[in-house]
């Protein structure tokens, strides 16, 4: 591989970019429904997919829109022959529930628009807010959502109890670290400044 | 913007200000501005070392780079504490035993020659003018990410409020808040990583999903000769960076400056780590950035919990200031001291000097705009240009100028400007077939300087004894 300043970088920067999705999670009786449209632009070029599910997950696909390949370590892989403009999947996940896959295009999206919308409905009573991954806000008693830049692969939906919220943890730490710091800082200003 | 990354905005920036304020009221002589009066101890000098060495190539850049290549690219930090640990022992105690205020100022008193101090100066301007594109395009990034603002307005900002602290206390002022700046990096960074493995689901999970995304990511992406390439670049250059070379002197001994070294490479490996993992997990998370650059602002301000982000968002912006701080610092120190206060206006006193040094840090400061528009590469490949031509034209003259007594003022001079053209004319030549014959610019540089100052200094008048004393004061 060359190093020039211009090849430098192996560049995720395609000219096929992914111009809006919607991406729907529906929680059911111990499954969810995940419905994802992509729309990816200029609408001649072809496009792939693909989706990781967990080793405690099923995954079974409500329609097989192209050639569906799925290996071992639970990697599908989506690709079709033709262009289509608007790529719509469709499947059921079962298992462990706390991390929802998401078909995830392998072109990037091209704007900062927040054009990808993520709609979560019906979640678990017990849903930590504060800990789900994007973070989510509540639209009505049933339904939350989320408008992002980029499509994340997993949708993280923790419960309470589940495990301790690592968002509050993470927070508490910096201002624990913060105050110690300060303490530490003035302690030692302090002898300096005597000395 | 949320409302807690705005509170965290307003406090660290009052703190800066503060500091500022403080550091103004202490700085009088031209010694306070540029070495900060000589008063730095080891702690804040590491984390100071650390601070400027941890620029938006690092938290942009690297992170950026880790996100689209994954582990490979670490061990380029090798090379790069390499370069410290030859500082350590073979620079540091020597520039910090002569006190100079300005790396020229030390080309001048070892070759005895005021000529090799202007081209000293005039090639630091220049290749910080490169690295000062990096850091204003990663600012650009990261505001384009996190506020949705304009990159040119991200920029003029930045250069607006760093060149306000730069201006008001110089050296003092930068250390104390870069060591802040450090601080807050470093526990930001380490805090992230459990947020982002619990959403990742634990390494296992992750591992599995990057090998499926592509098997290099957790191999070897890079081979070992480019990362041989990239090692030798940072660590030559770091080995006699001018920006960190102006920090020793800063510093109360040498004792101080090893201490600080050691501490810095303390910081540093933390730092790496943390850039290693958030760069992969994140990678776990949103697989397709549309630039791998804006993998550690989307990572703050998307995935972390308020706080955390905030800081961490901070604690990026610091990383990019506290650079353009310290190269505005050189720089601004190399047009004043070096070239106006010997050329132009020799007799002039401390306060105007002072002051032609703060005029010229605002025009540098504007320069690297325009090319920071023109998004050349992405951070971390102008950072690497950078490194290169540092080593290039300032490893000979420094690292063995200090260590060879023989070499020569007409040595010196060959070897900077043998080492910058010929690292130059490979970039544009021999570079493009690195694949086949596997020779980068640096080394091409590197060596090109080292013949020539060894082959010129063998044929050229000797330097004085008592420019030599100092330096070689066992051997003299």
């Amino acid at each position: 591989m060359s190093l020039t300043l211009a090849t430098l970088l192996p560049t995720l920067v395609a000219t096929t970019q992914l111009d809006s999705a919607d991406i729907n999670i529906d929680f059911a009786d111990h499954h969810v429904v995940v419905t994802t449209r992509y729309h990816v632009a200029p609408n001649d070029e072809t496009a792939r997919f693909v989706l990781m599910r967990l080793p405690d997950q099923e995954v079974a696909w409500s329609a097989v829109p192209a050639v569906v390949i799925d290996s071992t370590d639970g990697l599908y892989e989506v690709r079709f022959g033709n262009a289509l403009g608007t790529y719509t999947f469709s499947y059921r996940v079962t298992g462990r529930l706390a991390r929802i896959p998401v078909m995830v295009p392998s072109v990037p999206s091209g704007s900062q628009s927040r054009s990808i919308r993520l709609t979560v409905r019906d979640p678990p009573a017990q849903l930590r807010l504060t800990d789900t991954f994007p973070r989510l806000t509540i639209k009505d008693q049933n339904e939350l959502q989320a408008a992002l830049d980029n499509v994340p692969s997993f949708v993280r939906l923790p419960v309470v109890g589940a495990s301790a919220s690592t968002n509050r943890m993470a927070d508490a730490s910096v201002v624990v670290l913060i105050a110690f710091a300060s303490i530490w800082w003035l302690v030692r200003h302090r002898r300096t400044t005597q000395a | 913007m949320s409302l807690t990354l705005a509170i965290v905005l307003v406090v660290y920036f009052g703190l800066i200000l503060g500091i500022s304020i403080w550091s103004a009221f202490h700085t009088r002589t031209e010694e306070d501005f540029i070495a900060a009066g000589r008063s730095i101890g080891p702690f804040v000098g590491g984390a100071v070392l650390a601070a400027t060495q941890i620029s938006a190539g690092t938290v942009v850049g690297t992170l950026g780079r880790h996100y689209l290549t994954g582990v490979s690219w670490w061990y380029v930090w090798f090379g790069l504490w390499a370069g410290w640990v030859v500082s350590a022992f073979f620079v540091a105690p020597k520039l910090r035993r002569f006190g100079a205020l300005t790396v020229p100022d030390y080309i001048a008193a070892r070759f005895g020659s005021e000529p090799a101090r202007a081209l000293a100066a005039v090639l630091i301007v220049v290749s910080y003018t490169i690295y000062l594109v990096a850091q204003f395009q990663a600012s650009g990034e990261i505001a384009l990410a996190v506020f949705g603002i304009e990159p040119l307005t991200a920029m003029l900002i930045l250069v607006g409020s760093t060149a306000f602290y730069t201006l008001l206390g110089g050296v003092r002022s930068s250390s104390y808040i870069e060591f802040l700046q450090t601080l807050i990096m470093v526990a930001g960074l380490i805090i992230a990583i459990p947020v982002l493995l619990s959403h990742a689901g634990g390494f296992s999970s992750s591992i599995r999903f990057l090998s499926s995304l592509d098997d290099r990511l957790l191999g070897w992406y890079y081979g070992p000769r480019e990362l041989i390439a990239f090692g030798i670049s940072f660590g030559l250059s770091i080995a006699a960076a001018p920006y960190e070379m102006t920090r020793f002197y800063s510093m109360r001994d040498e004792r101080t400056v090893k201490q600080a070294i050691a501490i810095s490479i303390g910081f540093q490996f933390l730092i790496g780590v943390s850039v290693l993992m958030i760069g992969l997990l994140t990678r776990v998370l949103f697989p397709t950035l549309e630039s791998a650059d804006q993998a550690s602002s989307i990572m703050a301000f998307e995935v972390l919990p308020p706080l955390v982000g905030a800081l961490l968002i901070v604690g990026m912006m610091s990383a990019i200031m506290s650079t353009v701080n310290s190269i505005l610092l050189v720089t601004g120190a190399s047009v004043a001291h070096d070239l106006y206060g010997k050329y132009v206006r020799p007799q002039a006193s401390q306060k105007h000097l002072v002051t032609i040094n703060r005029v010229s840090i605002v025009i540098l400061a504007l320069i690297p705009l325009y090319f920071a528009l023109q998004k050349y590469g992405d951070v971390q490949a102008i950072v690497v240009e950078q490194a290169k031509f540092i080593a290039s034209f300032f490893f000979v003259p420094v690292v063995i100028g200090l260590n060879w007594r023989r070499g020569t003022a007409s040595g010196a001079i060959s070897a900077m400007l043998g080492g910058f053209l010929a690292c130059l004319l490979w970039e544009f030549t021999g570079q493009r077939t690195f694949d086949r014959h596997g020779i980068d610019a640096v080394e091409v540089g590197v060596a090109t300087s080292l013949v020539l100052f060894v082959m010129v200094s063998r044929f050229t008048r000797q330097v004085p004894v008592e420019n030599l004393r100092i330096f070689f004061d066992r051997e003299a």
